[in-house]
């Protein structure tokens, strides 16, 4: 199933039959702008969004044992 | 009865040797969480053993309730550190146990594993369990911390809003489970707590000598804005990628 990412992220969710959930939730306070793309929104989580952030930005193991100093 | 808690590794230790995941269930099947997948009823014998062959019981609120009090009354204001060490102890053996049924079921090495991918994998049963779900922020990595947010901790929830950090069992599992991974004693400290008002528990995670100072600020009533500042402010260990 595809998705437009180019849309503003508040049309995004308004496709969902669950939309408004996050604000029922008490999330309402967390500055999301709903005005950015779905691309753009997913961007500014510390992941990165997108199908590589798996393996692109967040570290192995490993990497964050070196991070700690290990 | 109310909640789904405690399927540990302590209990296998009580109950022997668990059972072999791959010969109860499909090894192949990763998305075995719910209510009816990941736990294995056994009526006859009385037992719920959960996917990865952990003995597990049903406990009510009340009896959190109970044991919190109980504890308080037997130790008094050490309670908490007693929870602390209860539960850093829990996520050692846990963490043994995690080692074992993570390579098991994925055949890959754990450090060689991409972070998220392997909290969340060890946090699911957690989830199943009714312990509450979770959601890991990376954003202090490059100073040596690790953030971890709690949706409906299964201890401040019965214990309602008291105006201070109540799960201490939770931050000592954190500590005990990560201190396991990176083969490090690693501390955790709650600086957000839904029993202090706010709508969800929110934990870091580090080095001893880091996080000591984090009580403290915490007993001083500072914010988790200020608290997470203060964190940042701390010298990068790591280059930015």
């Amino acid at each position: 199933m595809s998705h437009d990412l180019t849309i503003p992220v508040r049309l995004f969710f308004q496709q969902f039959p669950w939309q408004g959930v996050a604000i029922a939730n008490g999330h309402s306070s967390l500055p999301l702008d709903l005005h950015l793309t779905v691309t753009q929104f997913w961007q500014q989580w510390p992941w990165q969004g997108g199908g590589d952030w798996a393996e692109t930005t967040v570290p192995t193991l490993a990497e964050w044992m070196t991070c700690l100093g290990v | 009865m109310t909640k789904i808690a405690a399927g540990s590794s302590e209990l296998n230790a009580l109950w022997g040797e668990p059972t072999s995941p791959t010969s109860l269930f499909d090894k192949n099947r990763h998305n075995h969480y719910d209510l009816t997948t990941f736990f294995r009823w056994d009526l006859a014998q009385g037992t719920v053993t959960d996917w990865n062959g952990a003995v597990n019981f049903f406990a009510s609120e009340d009896l959190i309730t109970g044991l919190m009090d109980g504890l308080t009354e037997e130790v008094g204001d050490a309670a908490p550190v007693v929870l602390y060490q209860i539960g850093r102890q829990w996520g050692a053996l846990d963490g043994q146990a995690f080692d074992r049924w993570f390579t098991e079921e994925f055949q890959r090495p754990v450090r060689q594993t991409n972070l998220l991918f392997l909290l969340e994998t060890w946090w699911w049963p957690f989830t199943a369990q009714g312990w509450g779900r979770w959601e890991i922020d990376l954003s202090l990595q490059k100073q040596g911390f690790l953030l971890l947010n709690i949706f409906d901790s299964a201890i401040a929830r019965t214990l309602g809003v008291v105006g201070k950090p109540v799960c201490h069992l939770y931050a000592g599992l954190f500590a005990g489970f990560l201190s396991h991974l990176v083969s490090q004693v690693l501390e955790c400290a709650e600086i957000q707590c839904y029993s202090m008002g706010a709508t969800y528990c929110r934990f870091v995670v580090g080095k001893a000598a880091a996080i000591q100072p984090v009580h403290t600020w915490v007993s001083q009533g500072l914010g988790v804005r200020e608290i997470e500042k203060r964190l940042a402010g701390g010298q990068a260990l790591c280059p930015t990628t």
